[in-house]
């Protein structure tokens, strides 16, 4: 589904040039459960931003199943995105001046969807996260657990084939956490291919590959 | 405390030089434009005139209310006035005099006043040097005498005080320079210019006779007597007038003839009055408009101060004593901006009076004094009270558990977004009514100046001859005089016609006289019919191309020993002659020596010629011809291929080779005494067209400023939707429906108030309502235009935010 090859990516500061990926090679099959590991700074967020084409002063080549990411103009990256991508925060990241419901919808309302398959869309989703009773509540009302499940509902509610998640537990006590994870397995069960990064080993342990990312390279595979 | 606050105030101003220079800026165009308006409201309207006790000097006029004329006084009039009026200390009069000047150097004509011998007393002058006039120079024969203006002194004697006791010619005349007056005595200034120099009225008993009594040529002025009210004094003059009006007024006038009085200082201010309020209104407007402007960036600052005034109320500062010192902050910048201000309106006021000077009244009074500068102070003050206070409430109102707990992103930032959108719609809705008021300005002047003026003023020179009664006695002289100098003009290279009139269109002048129409009674409680009276020359239609309807124009057979002709207008002749030909029938408004009136024959009708403006004139018109009723005073007008002024100096070769001591006055272009006219428009037109600007230019930065602001505040939520899947477009409709909203609601609102308030000022209005669809339409979209682009610009560098690194503090 997805191959990287020689992927770099470098910041400026002035004059130098401090590369954070060098030389980055992946390859992600359709519905994997992928685990990004690695230090503090080793370039996980920066290889998600990449994965999920926001960035795009990257060098190196990103075929998207078979479409060449690197030759798309940005504007076709991001309907790839669109298309194809959804994304949880570590902070969650929800609107607060919108309720559950409208946060909901927000993705759907940036992709070509009619009224009424909104709102249906809306409606399943709630149900499906069992969130229906909390949908005219604002976020800031809710535990941090709930806030992150509305997280992950939004990522797929416009039914992406893939997710991407950054350190979506990160701010989460373990309980909260393991309902999260056990969200993330049944979507990939349903067939959704998910990408996250974390630091915690038993977060990984839901995964079934985990690659570790060391000073920009991707220096080890566990399966 | 105070002076604590003050150091701290100006130390955080300091520190933000780009928040600084922009709010003094915006305050210093608003105050500045408030202390340049006022100044001349001040030295227009509220500033005494420049005499002792000005507010009991009134006019008094003679009033025919039926035909709504207001006309001078006649010499018995004002004979019996000043005997009988027991409300006035004193009774002046005075007409003014043209003297061609004759003595040393360049003949001059002079703009004289020919006063009675109280005059000065009545205003209460004094002379600077010499003397004023004695009561013995009131009479016929003793009256040569005269009393110099200060400035025409300097001017035309270089100030050498040896000229007291000499004697000057004046038409053809001697007289004796008695005394000089001083530089603060202007009198005439409030007429246009002041006079050059006074010589005593001398009436002879003849002209004093009450048949005289509508022979209507003085300027009567009164001082009321101390504690007299101007109503008393119209209530006697009322009693006196009814008592003349039976003892000597026959038909028609018995019911049609009054006295009117008015306050000096009220002729004086005339019509500028309604433009300066309307003007004063408009500076307020944009006050109110940088008020708002300096509050929202105060606002956007205040994220900034949240947390400096958590930590001084966590260490026992009250409410009010925070307030106080964000008080003391607004004011100190509000203080900058109105000295900054002040330092504008003294130049601005400066080019202004350069511009208008012939057209102000009091123009070269206006200027800085202390009420304007307390006015200044006292608008900043207030302005400063007014844009700190939204802000210091706002940012004061800080709950410290809140505050400290959730790190400044508060509930009160949404309260905060809410009054800076407050501020923009109310900045937006100002900005409409003054840019409406100012089109609707700019709507008036094009109307008018597509008005045609009833005569082709391009390319025509004009000027003023006068000749001296002594010199040119009899009719037939001045007759010739003109005849011949026309001849010889008409034959000048670049020439193409040339022709003469008593008075010019739109010289300031006129002449107007009642007539009978023969065969028609005028009925008892009716007026004689009345219009506007001058003598023309033959080729003086031709020339003007005033168009000739019917009939024929002056020819040189109309002499003055055949039968009288006149020529009427188009409006004389629908009024008079509405279903029958006027032709062929006769008026008269003199009567031969056993009383019988003198016919006139129509002999032709023209079309109607603007006269005061181009603005509606009423009255009818009809002219005779010069050598009918050879006047001394003329203005020849002279139609010229190309640029008229080139033939200037021949035209005044000509007039020097007939007689050398004629002075030429008032040498102009037709063009420019039609621009004249409507000087005061103009005047009022480009200020509210400046401020409008000003105000345009406000609201479209403070609504910039705004949504810049909120640009900035958003940059993590654009991110996440950015993140989510939203477009670069989909981000730039976000942020520019956000400013649309709020712009749309101003222009809304300010389209409300506008239909309301420019009924006020319907009267500066000329061929177009107040009320008019298209500069309402055309305004509200040209703002709603501008307002787009001041959205796009914040919304376009919204598209800019990197969702990688508006996501990256997690
Ligand atoms: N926008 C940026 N500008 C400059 N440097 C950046 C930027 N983003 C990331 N970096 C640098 O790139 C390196 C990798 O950052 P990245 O966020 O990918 O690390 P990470 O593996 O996600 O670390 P962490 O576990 O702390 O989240 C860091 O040294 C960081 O300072
Ligand atoms: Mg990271």
């Amino acid at each position: 589904m997805l191959t990287l090859r020689k992927i770099e990516r470098a910041f400026e500061f002035g004059r130098e040039k401090n590369y954070v990926l060098r030389g980055v090679n992946l390859d992600i099959e359709e519905g994997e459960f992928v685990t990004i590991m690695g230090p503090s700074g080793a370039g996980k967020s920066t290889l998600l931003h990449i994965l999920g084409l926001h960035d795009n002063a990257w060098v190196g080549e990103y075929y998207f199943f078979d479409q060449a990411a690197h030759k798309l103009k940005p504007k076709d990256r991001a309907e790839l995105r669109n298309k194809n991508i959804g994304f949880v925060f570590q902070s969650y990241h929800l609107l607060d001046q919108l309720t559950v419901q409208e946060n909901l919808e927000v993705p759907l309302s940036y992709r070509n969807y009619g009224r009424a398959e909104r709102e249906q869309l809306v409606r399943e989703t709630l149900d499906r996260f069992q969130l229906t009773d909390k949908k005219h509540l604002y976020p800031s009302k809710l535990s941090g657990g709930l806030q992150q499940l509305i997280g992950v509902a939004r990522a797929m509610i416009a039914r992406p084939k893939l997710i991407l998640a950054d350190e979506p537990t990160g701010n989460l006590h373990s309980a909260q956490a393991k309902e999260i994870m056990e969200m993330f397995c049944k979507l990939n069960e349903q067939g959704t291919t998910i990408i996250q990064v974390t630091h915690s080993e038993i977060n990984a342990g839901y995964s079934r590959r985990i690659v570790n990312i060391h000073d920009g390279n991707v220096v080890g595979e566990d399966h | 405390m105070f002076w604590q606050d003050l150091r701290y105030g100006l130390r955080l101003l300091l520190k933000r030089p780009g928040f600084t220079v922009v709010a003094v800026i915006a305050l210093a165009l608003g105050i500045g434009a408030n202390t340049a308006i006022f100044s001349v409201v001040n030295s227009i309207l509220l500033r005494p005139l420049a005499y002792p006790s000005p507010e009991q000097l009134v006019l008094i006029n003679h009033d025919y209310p039926k035909i709504k004329l207001k006309a001078s006084v006649s010499a018995p009039g004002y004979k019996h006035y000043r005997d009988n009026a027991k409300s006035f200390a004193s009774i002046a009069a005075l007409t003014g005099g043209n003297f061609n000047l004759t003595d040393s150097g360049e003949p001059e004509r002079v703009n004289g006043g020919v006063i009675s011998q109280n005059f000065f007393s009545t205003l209460g002058a004094t002379a600077a040097q010499g003397r004023l006039f004695t009561p013995e120079e009131d009479r016929p024969g003793r009256n040569k005498v005269v009393v110099l203006n200060y400035a025409f002194w300097q001017r035309r004697y270089a100030g050498n005080p040896g000229i007291l006791n000499q004697s000057i010619t004046m038409n053809g005349e001697s007289y004796t320079v008695v005394g000089i007056m001083p530089a603060s005595f202007e009198f005439g200034r409030e007429f246009g210019r002041p006079m050059d120099l006074w010589t005593p009225i001398a009436f002879t008993p003849e002209q004093l006779n009450f048949n005289r009594l509508t022979n209507e040529y003085l300027t009567v002025i009164g001082r009321l007597n101390p504690g007299t009210t101007i109503t008393q004094a119209q209530a006697e003059l009322d009693t006196i007038a009814t008592n003349l009006r039976t003892q000597y007024m026959q038909g028609a006038d018995r019911t049609n003839w009054g006295l009117t009085t008015q306050a000096f200082s009220e002729m004086v201010v005339g019509d500028m009055r309604q433009p300066l309020l309307v003007l004063l209104a408009a500076v307020g407007l944009v006050l109110l408009i940088a008020c708002a402007n300096v509050a929202n960036l105060l606002l956007a600052r205040a994220a900034d101060r949240q947390k400096e005034i958590t930590i001084r109320s966590a260490l026992g500062a009250n409410r009010w004593r925070v307030i106080r010192q964000l008080l003391t902050e607004s004011i100190v910048l509000s203080l900058v901006g109105g000295m900054l201000g002040l330092a504008l309106a003294a130049i601005g006021v400066r080019v202004l009076v350069k511009l208008n000077e012939a057209q102000i009244p009091r123009a070269n009074e206006i200027g800085l004094d202390w009420r304007v500068l307390t006015f200044t102070l006292g608008v900043s003050l207030l302005t400063g009270i007014l844009f700190g206070l939204v802000p210091a409430l706002q940012i004061s109102k800080t709950n410290l558990a809140e505050t400290l707990k959730e790190g400044g992103r508060s509930g009160s930032n949404i309260a905060r977004g809410w009054v800076r959108g407050t501020l923009v719609v109310m900045e937006m809705a100002l900005a409409l009514m003054l840019l409406i008021g100012a089109g609707l300005l700019i709507r008036s002047f094009w109307q008018l100046q597509k008005v045609n003026p009833g005569f082709d003023p391009q390319n025509l020179l004009t000027m003023n001859i006068s000749l001296p009664q002594n010199k040119y006695k009899e009719a037939p002289q001045r007759a010739q005089f003109y005849q011949q100098a026309l001849q010889q003009i008409r034959a000048l290279p670049g020439v193409e016609a040339a022709g003469a009139v008593s008075i010019l269109p739109m010289s300031g002048n006129n002449s107007s006289g009642s007539f009978s129409i023969e065969g028609r009674q005028v009925p008892q409680n009716q007026s004689m019919p009345h219009g506007d009276r001058w003598a023309a020359t033959t080729n003086y239609f031709s020339t003007m191309k005033i168009p000739l309807i019917r009939g024929r124009y002056f020819e040189e057979r109309d002499t003055a020993e055949v039968t009288g002709v006149a020529i009427i207008d188009e409006t004389m002749a629908r009024k008079y002659w509405p279903d029958e030909d006027p032709l062929g029938k006769r008026i008269a408004f003199e009567r031969d020596d056993q009383g019988n009136p003198k016919w006139r024959e129509i002999v032709g009708i023209v079309g109607h010629a603007k006269h005061r403006n181009l603005e509606g004139d009423s009255r009818v018109q009809y002219y005779l011809p010069h050598a009918q009723m050879p006047q001394g005073s003329m203005f020849l007008t002279i139609r010229v291929k190309g640029e008229p002024t080139t033939v200037t100096g021949a035209v005044r070769g000509v007039i020097h080779s007939l007689d050398k001591d004629l002075p030429i006055f008032r040498v102009t272009v037709m063009e420019q005494l039609v621009a004249d006219s409507m000087a005061q428009r103009r005047f009022a037109m480009t200020l509210l067209v400046i401020f409008a600007g000003v105000a345009l230019v406000l609201a479209a930065v403070g609504l910039y400023g705004v949504m810049s602001y909120t640009v900035t505040q958003r940059s993590h939520e654009i991110g996440i939707r950015m993140a989510l899947g939203a477009q670069r477009s989909d981000v730039v409709k976000m942020v520019v429906r956000q400013g649309m909203m709020l712009a749309s609601i101003g222009v809304l609102g300010g389209l409300a108030f506008a239909f309301a308030l420019t009924r006020l000022m319907a009267n500066l209005l000329f061929g177009v309502k107040a009320s008019d669809p298209i500069t309402f339409a055309v305004i509200a979209a040209s703002l709603a235009l501008i307002a787009l682009i001041a959205c796009f610009i914040p919304a376009r560098r919204a598209t800019k935010v990197d969702p990688m690194i508006a996501l990256r503090y997690e």
